[in-house]
């Protein structure tokens, strides 16, 4: 154990150093293993053999799809949509960045993609509009991690993949708090701006006009917002499993993006390709490393040990619950959340099955905690990406993001993982859980 | 991203978004540290061969994921329009996919993609000393993926030597795990430039410079990809 910990601070302090992070758990494993008196030469070919599994095609798939969309130019016909519905009302454009980012999540799987896209036409226009630039930039970072819990999630599908359970019912577990998640920062931006004086708003619109915008910024949005509906059909009727409903997003968004939002050229469509490309490989250089990092482990019985030594401070199971879920939040600062999902489904996933804890329910809890971690500092990519748009140093924008974690994100937390019924509701409703 | 990154002619490794902090917008990568060809010829020599390799890995790439793609698509059509499913796609798909993988960790590391954390620069305000940091992480992570390459070509040259085939298509197993060199290769000639290039920064970098007066001189700023 003492050796464990040991590779784990050197772990740490490789990534802190700013080592990639695939490379930290590389070199710690091989440090691990070695130190430990195990032969190192199979733990490539281990991770090489984890590594070449068919569900884990759903990555690249995924990654893929929502990189075709977001190139295709979805993200103005997001924005416009939403902006039809809540535009008009005092903090209305605060609730368009949180709904887009919650539409690009569905889409996209990922975070960064959102703050790239929607982060760069929102934070200027809500700065333009009166909003203080610290909110906007708060607001757009933790907007950002809906990603993650709105299917198709990357991090849920990694997660599912290395603890073995179903994908289909990790992607629906995270739905209900993904939802509550995106009304709940829609009112705190409204509350946190409700004596906001220098806050533009439009004047509201008649009912058939508005109306009429609705119809008209939905019909140009369709394209985009039928992807996630095609995908979650494909799995839960059975018709596809989710790989292949990677597969037939891609081809779905390839003719979307190219002939009908005629945002793609066939030239940006190797360009983005070779991104899709580059981004599955910094995923899976990660997971690579992570699959012999866990191989290291389970040989030299780490999960058990540590599954003991967080049994023996207390047997109760919601102290224990709020242990794990500080440890999680622990290493979603640290680590990011790919590193994170599969972290927690070798070291946490074997205390969950003793505690009789529905692992389809803890899918959902590493979820919400994993994406506070992006945005709570020190690492924090996700804070820092949207810093970056905005052009802001972190003292600027700290401030309110540390108010919409504490007064949403955390309390999601907690509510994600007291009332399991929430993130088991959609399992057993679709999938007969 | 930028297009113009992805071109061939993109320099290796252009700092990218996901390399966003606080305090440190503008990139350590200074256009004055590139060789000038005209006066040196090995480093000419060496450019014009980093940029035929590059066309032809994101050739590979290309063709790999698009192909990926339609073939697992190619399944759900066979199974419910032609009724008869082929499970050589499968076997197949895991070749394109792996080649995707580790071609994708390769150019990864050409585009400082790989994914990072670190708060050096935040609790690092010596711009020459965060270099020096930086060209150390490059040296161990070169170094790493030497180890790592090694292990992978045993691995794929015991599966050459033994013959292995697939259980579907009996296509030789050395053709899936010939990626993994491939992808080590590609990572650790990518540090060691990125470690050069890092060296050079160093050398260029006044002692005790201060990072806001650096900003101002010769660095281009962050390239935001979107």
């Amino acid at each position: 154990m003492m050796l464990f910990l040991i590779a784990m601070a050197v772990i740490i302090i490789l990534i802190l150093i700013e080592v990639p992070v695939a490379f930290a758990f590389g070199i710690g494993a091989v440090m691990f293993a070695y130190t430990t008196g195990n032969d190192i030469s199979f733990l490539i070919p281990h991770g090489y053999k984890t590594a070449s599994s068919f569900a884990l095609l759903a990555l690249p798939l995924f990654i893929f799809a929502g990189l075709l969309m977001a190139e295709g130019g979805i993200s103005e016909r997001l924005l416009n949509f939403v902006n039809s519905f809540v535009g008009r009302i005092k903090g209305g454009l605060g609730a368009v960045t949180v709904l887009t980012c919650a539409l690009f999540g569905a889409i996209s799987g990922s975070s960064s993609a959102a703050i790239a896209a929607v982060g760069q036409i929102m934070i200027p226009r809500m700065i333009r509009e009166g909003y203080p630039p610290g909110h906007a930039t708060a607001l757009v970072a933790c907007s950002s991690v809906l990603a993650l819990l709105i299917p198709p999630s990357i991090p849920m599908i990694v997660f599912s993949i290395t603890g073995g359970i179903s994908v289909g019912a990790a992607f629906l577990s995270t739905i209900i708090p993904g939802i509550m998640l995106t009304i709940i920062y829609c009112l705190l931006n409204i509350w946190f701006l409700r004596n906001d004086t220098h806050i533009k708003v439009d004047p509201p619109l008649p009912f058939k006009k508005a109306a009429i915008s609705v119809v008209k910024s939905g019909y140009n949005a369709i394209f985009a917002l039928l992807m996630p509906f095609i995908i979650l059909i494909a799995i839960y009727s059975g018709i596809a499993t989710p790989t292949e409903a990677a597969a037939i997003a891609v081809i779905y968004a390839i003719p979307v993006g190219l002939f009908i939002y005629k945002g793609m050229s066939l030239s940006s469509l190797g360009a983005v390709t070779v991104r899709a490309v580059t981004m599955t490989g910094s995923i899976m250089a990660v997971l690579f490393f992570l699959f012999i990092m866990s191989r290291a482990m389970i040989l030299e019985q780490v999960p058990r040990d540590l599954a003991i030594a967080l049994l023996q401070i207390s047997d109760n199971k919601y102290v224990l619950l709020l242990l794990i879920n500080l440890l999680l939040l622990l290493i979603g600062m640290i680590v990011d959340d790919i590193s994170g999902s599969v972290l927690a489904a070798i070291i946490f996933l074997p205390i969950i099955n003793q505690l009789g804890i529905d692992p389809i329910h803890f899918a959902a809890v590493v979820g919400v905690n994993l994406g506070l971690g992006n945005v709570s500092p020190p690492c924090a990519p996700m804070l820092f990406m949207a810093g970056g748009v905005s052009k802001l140093s972190l003292d600027r924008y700290i401030k309110p993001t540390l108010k919409f974690l504490c007064f949403g994100h955390l309390p999601m937390v907690f509510i994600v993982t007291f009332i399991p019924e929430i993130s088991l509701f959609l399992p057993k409703l679709l999938m007969g859980y | 991203m930028n297009r113009d990154q992805l071109s061939p002619e993109a320099p290796i490794g252009e700092p990218k978004a996901n390399h966003y902090d606080p305090d440190n917008g503008p990139s350590s990568t200074q256009s004055h540290i590139e060789p000038d060809p005209a006066q040196n010829t090995l480093a000419d020599y060496l450019i014009r061969f980093e940029k035929c390799l590059n066309i032809i890995f994101r050739s590979m790439m290309l063709l790999s994921c698009l192909s990926l793609a339609c073939l697992v698509f190619a399944q759900v059509i066979m199974r419910y329009v032609l009724e008869s499913p082929f499970s050589g796609i499968e076997e197949m798909s895991i070749l394109l996919a792996v080649w995707v993988y580790f071609l994708g960790m390769g150019y990864a590391t050409r585009e400082r993609e790989h994914i990072r954390g670190g708060i050096v620069s935040l609790i690092v305000k010596d711009e020459k000393k965060v270099a020096y940091i930086r060209f150390s992480g490059s040296i161990v992570c070169m170094v790493a993926a030497c180890v790592f390459g090694y292990f992978a070509y045993q691995y794929a040259l015991k599966e050459i030597t033994y013959g292995r085939v697939s259980i579907n298509m009996r296509w030789p197993r050395g053709i899936w795990s010939t990626s993994m060199i491939v992808g080590f290769a590609m990572m650790v000639g990518y540090f060691l430039v990125e470690a050069i290039r890092e060296y050079r920064n160093i050398l260029n970098i006044p002692i005790h410079q201060d990072k806001d007066s650096n900003h101002n001189q010769n660095i281009e700023p962050r390239r935001l990809e979107s």
